[in-house]
């Protein structure tokens, strides 16, 4: 593919306050929907990076030798998380300002390669979508490493579109040590992005360039060849299926699809043949790996919701050009700004009800206006302007359901612990003895990780882990807490002396509080 | 039409029947029994049954029921006669929707819709019970055909003829079933479409309305329609019509892009049935695990394989600018716009209310709309392939969809081919995803774009076999053990003798009515009665006549009363059924005696069986628990332990029993006991006695088992009242040397709080009484503890 010379140059009227705007939406949404630390893997980041604080204090080699036992993948994520520790000490703004400024990079880099591959207004929709993806919100406040591997997915393909479009041998340079750096931390992350990139310098090889059309139909069919000679055929559905691929895409899988069928249909459609391929590549990489990802132990806790956002940006980038395409570029910079303030309106009006109740219906609009979008096309192309605009407004509405869904089945778990620590902080001095590892994690982050006892307002808190053999002997006067579906064999029952003092939540997260008796 | 195109449309209906035959259904959910009974009373009592129906509620069906009750009397009742109406309809259909893809589209894209309503999932089940949807489908689907070929006509007569056909058509779809109506808005757009877009038409329209007469006909639609509104508001309460419309937003708006349904289901609205004014404004809770958990083991998968490919047809159509497809395309936004938002007035009182239809449906009512799903994804496909290509295409997705079915329900290789469906699934998913590339750039390549095409057409045939939860089929299994216990429950009632049957609320009495061809009774809506049919409501007459009780389950037994003389199937399964007989109160305790001869020895478990039954019959607990000893002596593992248990507890509770504490009360007492080598036991003083605490330290390679002496008597009927607290998984009493049946069975437990759990068993005839044997009180595995407060073993008198 020949790209004509794109620049990133910065305009304040058609860039800034668009490109401001959007990204004030995404932390506005970050904000309202905001939920602690509340993945376990994510409490357990926070766990490790605060140890490397610690180290870093006293023996900075150390603090490296400490970083190199950890997973691979979380050593994108450790040392600015640690470093952040450090700086602030252990608090929920602390913990979730990494990977929120992670996911404000990723929309701004998108809206850069937007611009490099197309116009200003096509970066602009697609950061705007990828901020408001209710699943990307939700784990946007996460420390994942997938939060930070994303941005860094975006900037290798950036990076390779900047260098090729300039022609500049340094640029290529640092895109390969990026995509070198990506794949030595998660290469399954990677793999596609790299893929890509291999696939479009072969495809822009004169000698090659005839073969570009059969690369896609090639690697679908290797694809199926795979997943038939490794049986992996269910599992490849349930990636797809079990894991929500698409369910949570819902209001987005529509529109690529049509956005894809209608970037292969212009005449346009040897610029965007790039984007396709990427997209292609990243979703057919994703399928034949899927018991690498089933087996991957982010998939017990948030699905393959790593994987899939990762997945999504090119497809946002096409929806953004496709949009942008038919609102036209002084449309979109007018447009785009005028929705989020719309939203944040909204959603600074408070959690209403009917806030809910307005998106829960926005979100089955969206899904109508899809319908009739793609059976009138032609007759809508005319009023595509206000068509498209209702269909953005209704798409960012209706995105706030979902997002209320996560936001408050996934933050249930840690207000409970939350509430159990308030409960037992007012006297002079409290132990509380527990005996799951991740209940202890949560409770250790909810105290910054500091040595115990430590203070919590005016009461000197102990947190201890204890056994199931040790339970029978905890001091009188001491606390005790179990969640009432525990979940392995290091939980005992309740003894006799243990006198019930509260219960805080229901269902699955509830966490029951005990006081030890004489 | 040509000859070769002929030859195709019959290859495809013979298609269409021979997976529909593979795949038969049959009568087995529920509201087919209704049909079915409505149209044999009409077959017996012809038009006057039809009248006397009208008065009964819900029988408001009659397209339905007169077809269906033709066959019965050409054919009599069987399950095939009750599904000849349901199938002739699906193959009609097919035959139908490919006149109409030819009429609108093309000759390829009306062979393609009849190979796609051939291999659609929801025809394929619909097509063989008695459900009212798919005749609903034939008719409309007719309908509009037949609208349709009007607008062909040269001659009044025929286009008149045409009209008269649709609306007859339309009339029937409606008395098979009122939802069908939404029907007449789709016929008005084909009118809209074939005339108002004509030149001559819209000169014709702009002579005879001026635009005055235009003005007031639409203002006095608005006028009409904001005062509907109006009323309509004044009717319901405004946060029940924006709660309709929310659950309808989170409910099947994503039914045509998911391809799944159902997300909210109708239990989750409380006990108010989702579509009363008076239910409570419903909130979908958020999930704890919205991520990681299946998206909704309940919900279904309609159209795993039809969603993806319509919505690449729909952009690709749109896109390409392919005119003919575009009414197919509204027809189906039409069907499915009313069906997601449209109200669903139950009755002329109700029609200021708001009641959306998809609130209250089940998938089977998406059938009609998926008429013009397939027309459009035809018009899709048609256009990828050349008249010769495709109908190479039509026999290999033909071919290799009847090989597939055949691997798929082969227990041999079902699994292989479950694995092979489901990556021709995803590759389907894939293809559509970043496929709209290829079929724009393959434009030029037709080789390869030939291969694409005729591959997907063969996918889309073999994809569509997988078994998912497709509407009725995740229950067809239990559905068909229902039938086949019923079957036999019948045969034996022929070797008894002729007593009248009870129907209560099992509705089972119903089943077994229509499998054996109403060998019984008339319909049972027809409140049959006994002697004039095998049926009564009367359950306390069976004292002086004798009868029979049918109940679902096999599970134990709460009175003598209820034990059953047979049970037909698996007595775990929830469709097993029992048949409890009543013998005649004066003929009992005869029957008594021969059933006691029968069971001496030697003798068969069958004889043994009977005892017991006829014992319990004749309520006489000795001779009962005789049986039972019986039995365990014969055949210990097929003791109905576990179904007399209950009756045995109840008979310890009434005090009519010896207790003995087994407690141990001091360490001393342990000695006789037998502990596995990695058990400790201690004794701990609690509130209000002692507790024994028996710990078993890290993993283990063996099970451990803790074992006690009991000496016991034969012919004996015990219960053992054990109160526990398990941390490691355990396995509660057991009898091996001898081995004596009892209620526990091999369930693995752990119980953080204390528990009680009462185990009966009874010792066989065979036992020398007094005899000791060793009670297995647990086995347990792994780290933890168990401890016993309460063991007491109580001897029934």
């Amino acid at each position: 593919m020949k790209m004509a010379k794109k620049s990133l140059s910065f305009s304040w009227q058609s860039n800034l306050f668009p490109l401001v705007a959007v990204l004030l939406l995404g932390v506005l949404l970050r904000a309202v929907y905001y939920s602690d630390q509340v993945l376990f893997e994510s409490v357990q980041a926070a766990k490790n990076s605060s140890s490397i604080a610690q180290t870093l204090d006293e023996d900075v080699v150390q603090a490296i030798r400490e970083l190199r036992t950890s997973p691979r993948a979380d050593r994108i994520l450790l040392p600015p998380t640690a470093l952040l520790f450090r700086l602030f000490g252990i608090t929920a703004t602390s913990s979730a300002i990494g990977p929120i400024i992670s996911s404000l990079l990723a929309a701004l880099l998108l809206w850069a390669t937007g611009k490099l591959m197309f116009s200003n207004g096509a970066g602009l929709i697609g950061a705007l979508l990828w901020l408001i993806l209710p699943a990307g919100v939700f784990l946007s406040t996460q420390l994942l490493a997938t939060n930070f591997l994303v941005p860094l997915n975006i900037l290798v393909v950036c990076a390779y579109l900047y260098a090729k479009s300039r022609g500049s041998s340094r640029l290529y340079v640092f895109a390969a040590f990026l995509a070198a750096l990506g794949l030595w931390l998660h290469w399954l992350h990677m793999l596609a992005s790299v893929v890509f990139i291999i696939l479009d310098i072969l495809s822009s090889n004169s000698r090659l360039k005839n073969y570009k059309d059969y690369i896609i139909p090639s690697l679908l069919l290797l694809t199926v060849l795979y997943l038939l000679a490794s049986q992996t055929g269910n599992e490849a559905l349930q990636v797809l299926y079990l894991t929500r691929l698409i369910e949570e895409n819902l209001i987005l899988l529509p529109l690529i699809v049509l956005c894809a069928a209608y970037a292969a249909s212009t005449k346009e459609a040897a610029n965007l043949q790039s984007l396709l391929l990427w997209f292609g590549t990243k979703l057919l990489i994703m399928v034949a790996g899927a018991h690498w990802i089933i087996a991957d132990s982010l998939v017990g806790t948030i699905g393959v919701a790593a994987y899939w956002l990762d997945l999504l940006v090119p497809g946002m980038l096409l929806v953004g050009w496709a949009l942008n395409k038919k609102l036209d570029e002084a449309q979109t910079i007018i447009w785009v700004p005028i929705i989020c303030a719309g939203i944040a309106v909204l959603l600074l009006a408070g959690q209403a009800n009917w806030l809910m109740t307005v998106s829960r219906i926005a979100f089955g609009l969206t899904l109508l206006l899809f319908m009739f979008l793609l059976a009138f096309w032609n007759a809508a192309k005319t009023k595509f302007k206000p068509v498209g605009l209702l269909f953005l407004t209704f798409f960012v509405l209706g995105s706030l359901t979902l997002n209320n869904w996560y936001w408050l089945s996934y933050r249930q778990a840690h207000d409970n612990t939350r509430q159990l620590v308030d409960n037992i902080a007012h006297g002079e001095k409290a132990t509380l003895f527990v005996q799951e590892e991740e209940l202890m994690t949560r409770l250790s982050y909810l105290a910054g990780f500091r040595p115990f006892p430590v203070q919590v307002e005016q009461t000197s808190l102990t947190f201890e882990l204890v056994t199931a053999d040790q339970s029978a002997g905890l001091p009188a006067g001491s606390y005790t807490a179990m969640s009432a579906h525990y979940r392995d064999f290091e939980f005992g029952a309740p003894l006799a002396s243990w006198e019930p003092v509260d219960v805080y939540g229901t269902g699955p997260t509830q966490l029951l509080l005990f006081r030890v008796l004489p | 039409m040509k000859k070769s195109t002929n030859l195709y449309i019959f290859i495809i209906l013979l298609f269409a029947l021979a997976l529909r035959l593979i795949y038969f259904f049959g009568i087995l959910e529920g509201d087919d029994v209704e049909y079915v009974d409505r149209a044999y009373y009409i077959s017996q009592n012809g038009l006057a049954g039809l009248k006397e129906l009208d008065e009964l509620p819900g029988s408001n069906r009659p397209g339905q029921y007169l077809p269906t009750a033709l066959i019965f009397r050409l054919f009599g009742v069987s399950e095939l006669s009750t599904a000849l109406f349901p199938l002739l309809a699906s193959l009609i259909t097919c035959y139908l929707i490919y006149r109409i893809g030819r009429l609108l589209i093309s000759e390829e894209a009306g062979l393609l819709s009849a190979l796609l309503w051939a291999v659609f999932p929801l025809n394929i089940f619909l097509a063989t019970q008695l459900d009212p949807e798919g005749p609903l489908t034939m008719a409309t689907t007719g309908a509009m055909y037949s609208l349709m070929i009007s607008t062909t006509k040269k001659k009044p007569l025929e286009r008149i003829g045409c009209y008269f056909l649709g609306l007859l058509l339309i009339g029937w779809a409606y008395l098979i079933k009122q939802s069908a109506l939404p029907i007449v808005f789709a016929a008005a757009a084909w009118f809209y479409w074939s005339y108002a877009r004509t030149a001559e038409m819209r000169s014709q329209l702009a002579t005879r309305f001026s635009k005055k007469t235009l003005t007031l006909v639409i203002g006095t639609g608005i006028v009409l329609s904001l005062a509907f509104l109006v009323a309509y508001l004044l009717k319901q309460p405004w946060d029940k019509s924006i709660n309709s419309a929310e659950l309808t937003a989170t409910d099947i708006s994503r039914t045509m892009v998911l391809g799944r349904m159902n997300p909210i289901r109708w239990e989750e609205l409380g006990n108010e049935y989702y579509f009363s004014l008076s239910r409570q404004l419903y909130t979908p809770e958020p999930a704890a695990n919205t991520l990681s958990s299946y998206p909704a083991a309940f919900q279904l998968t309609l159209f795993d394989v039809f969603v993806p490919i319509l919505l690449l047809a729909l952009a690709v159509l749109t896109l390409t600018k392919e005119r003919r497809a575009y009414f197919g395309m509204l027809w189906l936004a039409i069907l499915f716009l009313y069906i997601e938002w449209g109200p669903y007035p139950r009755n002329l009182r109700q029609i200021f209310y708001y009641l959306p239809v998809s609130h209250w449906i089940s998938p089977d009512n998406f059938l009609y709309v998926c008429i013009p799903l397939v027309l459009t994804i035809a018009a899709f496909l048609s256009t990828q392939l050349s008249s010769t290509n495709l109908k190479q295409a039509i026999l290999i997705s033909i071919s290799s969809t009847l090989v597939a079915s055949a691997l798929l329900e082969n227990p041999v290789t079902g699994v292989q081919a479950t694995e092979f469906l489901a990556i021709i699934i995803v590759a389907i998913f894939c293809f559509c995803l970043i496929g709209a590339q290829t079929i724009f750039t393959f434009r030029t390549n037709r080789g390869a774009h030939r291969v694409i095409f005729i591959v997907l057409l063969a996918a889309i045939g073999m994809g569509s076999l997988k078994h998912g939860l497709h509407y009725h089929v995740s229950f067809f299994e239990a559905f068909s053990e229902r039938r086949a216990n019923l079957k036999a429950a019948h045969a034996y009632l022929q070797s008894e003798p002729a007593y009248p049957i009870v129907y209560g609320t099992s509705g089972l009495p119903g089943w077994l009515n229509i499998y054996s061809g109403y060998a019984y009774s008339p319909p049972l809506f027809t409140n049959p009665t006994y002697p004039e049919t095998r049926f009564t409501e009367n359950a306390n007459m069976l004292d002086e006549s004798g009868g029979f009780l049918l109940n679902t389950g096999c599970g134990p037994v709460t009175s003598l009363a209820e034990w059953p003389i047979k049970e037909f199937g698996d007595a775990s399964s929830e469709f097993c059924v029992s048949l409890v007989k009543k013998i005649p109160v004066r003929e009992v305790n005869a029957a008594l005696a021969q059933a006691q001869a029968s069971a001496a020895d030697p003798t068969t478990a069958e004889n043994i069986l009977n005892y017991i039954a006829v014992a319990a019959n004749a309520e006489n607990f000795p001779a009962f628990v005789d049986g039972l000893s019986k039995m365990a002596a014969h055949d210990p593992s097929d003791t109905p332990i576990v179904q007399a248990s209950e009756i045995l507890v109840q008979k310890v509770a009434a005090g009519a029993s010896h207790q003995i504490d087994l407690l141990p009360t001091d360490e001393g007492d342990l000695e006789n006991w037998k502990l596995g080598s990695l058990l400790n036991a201690s004794l701990a003083d609690e509130q209000p006695g002692k507790v024994l605490v028996i710990t078993i330290n890290g993993s283990t390679p063996d099970l451990q088992t803790i074992q006690l002496p009991l000496t016991l008597r034969a012919n004996t009927a015990y219960v053992l009242e054990i109160e526990f607290t398990s941390f490691a998984p355990a396995n509660l009493v057991d009898f091996t040397e001898p081995e004596i049946p009892d209620s526990s069975g091999e369930i693995w437990t752990r119980e953080l709080s204390w528990t009680t759990i009462r185990v009966a068993f009874v010792t066989p005839s065979s036992l020398s009484s007094p005899e000791q044997v060793w009670l297995e009180l647990a086995k347990l595995y792994d780290k933890g503890s168990i401890s016993f407060r309460r063991l007491i073993l109580s001897e029934i008198q």
